[in-house]
């Protein structure tokens, strides 16, 4: 018995060293993707950028040199023409001994012009297949220049473009004036055939504190000034897989309202009463309800918008403390403002719902559900809209009045 | 001249027992004296000196001191014992001095005979046996007895007056606690027994000698507590102790191998310990104890897992400090096992696993690295291994030399080289620290022996093979018992009253009950309602007026 496990044993070492590590791969050899950037070239192909991040800069490996060290990016783009993004990503092993590594891809660009024209089915349909890829990278469109030199553009904080991009997202709750999307949640959207999927729009303007033109002329250690200044400033909605139209930040606050995800962000509205004078409240916590109601073969849609506020900044003097019913009733109207407007847009305009009006109904009638889809795309701009907006402000801050020159 | 007689005689009792090995396999108890004439004492004083002087030979600490007893010197004897293991002032005062003074008045007249007079009232010390065989005679004499030979008598007194030698008591070096009592067993199993007869001082406290050894005939005590410890288990201990038959045993260690269940498992199965007072709390449980002659280390079983990842200050902290210390422990026993394994598995197969600016910064480290991760941990681990080893034996002065050299060497050439990543460095460390932190010595080293399978299947499956050799290790220490109990008990089977004093600490008051597995004849250990309060007893705890 003894000897037959020993042997076995043996036989079982021996086996750990045959197989020979086929799976392994060593850290260091892996070219990390941070970022992908999408856009059409000539002839119908797409161009690629791969945003490597440079591990023996941007690892702190730096002790060694010191000045003397040419300034090396702390990340390396690499541009690829080919008829399809696998086809590009199938050059890569010609271009560089790094093993391409998609886990840590944080942010996917795909230009403006691209998912007008071409659409976004066949980059989601590769993206969702390769199991490198994860379901939460953020998915942007990018507007303006030409996506190479914009990726090439990176921040003084996150000094890889793709990671200044991110850092910023992340931090998307702080004003919810644009609503970006992670590609699992997009492909979903992209597949339910009710809700359109919809993302932010990333726009690089040319950064007012040094010229664009300018080169990387500059010390190791020293971070450029960046030559573009990143904004992030609407959403663009999908139709069928293509971009059809956008919608500004005031807008793209509406979609949020009646999606349930606006968590913080600036009201701004004029004072009632005071010409020229305006309020502005910080949201602290908000509630969407959306309620579609059949009745008689009419589909009617209540939502509830409930919102508490604090205000921040009051520009002409008023009293805050005493008048606080009257600012909560502008305050209201700021918000159906701003819904009425999206609502105005996605339906009458571009008749897309983003809202998840129709997941809504599927979910409250099923059965009558299984009719409308078909033709949702005919019912969806005419459906009657009930908004009913209830907003508190529960705080004014550290004071109750606003600051009065001279009244004392 | 001498010296080869000696040797020769040496090398004939060392040839006899293995000829008839297979005799004494048969007897009842190993023969401690060896092959020894079974003779009985005749009565005549010059044939029982001769034997005992063919049987021991002339040595220089061996003292045939001729006498003639009584007051008118009529009756020759001989004292004989081993210098150096008896207690020289009592021998001269108590014994020899009373010997030769002895009133032979009424033997004389014949009112008594020279038996009674001299076993009666001509020896002032305590321990005094009487034999007549020369064998019995010969094991008492080697330990320390001293033997009393009359004319005319055909029996032999023997007076157990043995003191040797011994080193101070001292605080365990090998279980340093900074709560708890100091004292720790010594080489010699008379103080041992003391210590614990001190701890526990209640009529039930049993113990057998049974000396284990042809030719060292060392004296090995099995303690219990007879109504708490079951009948099973002792018997069981005992009987595994009577198989052993062997040349001699050295220290404790030499018995755990004879005595436990598994011979190839790397899990030790007996916990052994330098401390009286977690001997005496484990023979409180119901197990049982077994001290070696020789060896400051006793024996306790059965043991389990997690007996060895608890200290025996663990109750003797408040209960909320030993929780936590005792979760931390466990943090750590992981973390010693898994840690370079589980770095290996992720660097090398599941890098998606680590957060991107940790990726980056290991990639960076990684850099121009001659070797890939697997030999680097293996290599690291190796050396770390080493400069333990050399650690434990070197002198204390040049061990500090090494442990320096090590760290330099290791910890900060072999990065600045660019052989080995800052990484790896960190990862070894924490694990050498973290095996640090078992109580147990023994179940540390089988640990990081344990350590390198793993980091191998590490290296070849990733985490699969991680997770395989976890497998293989919860399947064999699963099928583990120690003395009938299961190793990882009481986890598996699961015991959820008795989780109180393993992965956690519950208070003193609160556990009730002694272990399932081997306290369950006599469950109780505690009277109900013991949980203290400020209005506890009479007038205790109120608040003055």
């Amino acid at each position: 018995m003894i000897k037959r496990s020993v042997v076995l044993t043996l036989l079982l070492c021996v086996s750990l060293f045959a197989n020979g590590c086929w799976d392994a791969r060593e850290v260091e050899e892996l070219g990390i993707v941070h970022g992908i950037g999408v856009e059409s070239a000539d002839n119908n192909r797409v161009r690629v950028i791969f945003q490597y991040i440079n591990t023996s800069v941007q690892g702190g490996a730096q002790q060694s040199g010191g000045s003397t060290t040419t300034f090396q990016k702390p990340y390396r783009n690499q541009v690829i023409e080919a008829d399809s993004i696998y086809d590009a990503i199938k050059q890569l092993p010609k271009e560089t001994i790094a093993r391409r590594f998609f886990a840590h891809t944080e942010v996917f660009i795909v230009s403006e012009e691209y998912v007008r024209n071409r659409g976004i089915a066949e980059i989601s349909d590769y993206v969702g297949r390769d199991p490198q890829f994860r379901p939460n990278v953020w998915l942007l469109v990018g507007r303006g220049k030409d996506l190479t030199s914009l990726m090439d553009t990176p921040g003084i904080i996150s000094p890889i473009p793709t990671q200044r991009v991110t850092s910023v997202l992340e931090h998307h709750d702080l004003v919810s004036a644009y609503a970006p999307l992670k590609l699992g949640e997009f492909i979903r959207y992209l597949q339910s055939g009710s809700t359109q999927p919809f993302t932010a729009i990333i726009e690089f303007l040319p950064g007012p504190s040094r010229p664009a033109e300018a080169g990387h002329g500059i010390l190791a250690g020293q971070v450029p000034e960046p030559a573009y200044k990143l904004d992030l400033n609407g959403t663009a909605l999908f139709k069928n897989g293509k971009m059809v139209g956008w919608l500004d930040q005031k807008e793209s606050r509406g979609l949020l309202w009646l999606r349930g995800e606006v968590k913080q962000g600036e009201i701004r509205f004029p004072l009632p009463g005071v010409a020229g004078g305006s309020v502005a409240t910080e949201i602290n916590k908000t509630k969407t309800k959306v309620k579609p109601v059949l009745r008689n073969d009419e589909l009617i849609i209540f939502v509830e918008i409930n919102a508490q506020t604090v205000i921040q900044e009051v520009t002409s003097s008023f009293p805050v403390d005493k008048e606080i019913k009257k600012l909560e009733d502008a305050q209201n109207q700021a918000v159906v403002r701003e819904v009425q407007s999206v609502l105005d847009k996605a339906q009458k305009q571009l008749q897309v719902d983003a809202f998840g009006f129709g997941e809504a109904v599927h979910r409250e009638y099923p059965r009558q559900w299984q009719q409308m889809k078909s033709d949702w795309d005919e019912i969806f701009p005419g459906i009657q809209v009930q908004l009913e907006v209830k907003t508190k402000i529960v705080g004014t801050n550290l004071t109750s009045r606003p600051v009065d020159v001279g009244s004392d | 001249m001498k010296w080869f007689q000696w040797l020769n005689k040496i090398g004939i009792f060392l040839k006899k027992p293995a000829a008839d090995s297979a005799n004494a396999a048969n007897a009842t108890a190993p023969a401690s004296t060896g092959a020894l004439p079974d003779t009985p004492v005749s009565p005549q004083l010059d044939v029982n000196v001769n034997l005992l002087k063919s049987i021991l030979g002339e040595q220089n600490d061996l003292i045939y001191r001729h006498m003639l007893l009584g007051y008118n010197k009529a009756i020759p004897a001989c004292i004989i014992y081993i210098d150096g293991m008896v207690d020289n002032i009592i021998l001269n005062d108590d014994i020899m001095k009373s010997l030769m003074l002895l009133n032979t008045h009424e033997l004389a007249q014949g009112k008594t005979n020279l038996r009674d007079l001299i076993v009666k009232s001509g020896l002032h010390a305590s321990n005094v046996k009487e034999s007549s065989n020369i064998k019995q005679l010969v094991a008492g004499l080697l330990s320390g007895g001293v033997i009393l030979l009359v004319e005319s008598l055909n029996q032999a007194v023997m007076v157990d007056i043995r003191k040797y030698t011994e080193r101070a008591l001292e605080e365990p070096p090998s279980e340093v606690v900074v709560r708890g009592p100091r004292e720790g067993f010594t080489e010699v199993l008379h103080t041992n027994v003391t210590m614990i007869r001190r701890r526990i001082k209640h009529p039930k406290l049993r113990f057998h000698t049974v000396n284990i050894g042809r030719l060292t005939a060392t004296e090995v005590a099995l303690f219990y507590i007879e109504g708490i410890a079951s009948p099973d288990l002792v018997n069981e201990v005992k009987q595994r102790l009577q198989r052993i038959d062997i040349d001699g045993i050295i220290d404790s260690g030499y018995l755990e191998e004879f005595i436990e269940d598994y011979p190839y498992s790397p899990f030790p199965q007996i916990l052994h310990t330098e401390r009286p007072d977690r001997v005496a709390a484990s023979l409180l449980e119901g197990q049982v104890a077994v001290l070696t002659d020789g060896s400051p280390f006793a024996l306790i079983m059965p043991a389990q897992l997690a007996s060895f990842l608890n200290s025996s200050e663990d109750n003797y902290d408040r209960y909320i400090l030993t929780t936590g210390i005792r979760l931390l422990r466990w943090i750590a026993f992981a973390i010693s096992l898994f840690l370079p394994s589980l770095y290996i598995a992720v660097t090398t197969f599941h890098q998606e696993m680590i957060p991107t600016r940790l990726l980056v910064s290991i990639s960076a480290y990684r850099q121009g690295l001659p070797f890939s991760t697997l030999i680097e941990a293996l290599m690291m681990e190796f050396i770390f291994e080493v400069l333990r080893e050399a650690g434990v034996r070197l002198p204390r002065a040049i061990g500090q030399a090494v442990s320096i050299a090590g760290a330099l060497v290791i910890g900060q050439s072999a990065v600045t080289a660019g052989i080995v990543s800052p990484l790896m460095v960190i990862i070894v460390a924490a694990t050498g620290i973290a095996s640090f932190t078992i109580p147990s010595y023994s179940l540390g080293i089988s640990i990081r022996l344990l350590r390198f399978p793993l980091m191998l299947m590490a290296g070849t499956f990733g985490l699969f093979g991680v997770s395989i050799g976890f497998i293989l290790l919860v399947i064999h220490t699963v099928n583990l018992r120690s003395f009938g109990v299961p190793y990882l008990s009481p986890l598996s089977p699961l015991h959820l009253g008795d989780l109180k004093d393993i992965l956690i600490r519950t208070p003193q008051w609160n556990m009730k009950m002694r272990p399932r597995e081997y306290g369950m004849r006599n469950p109780t250990r505690i009277a109900p309602n013991l949980k203290p309060s400020p209005e506890q007893g009479s007038n205790t705890g109120r608040r003055p007026t």
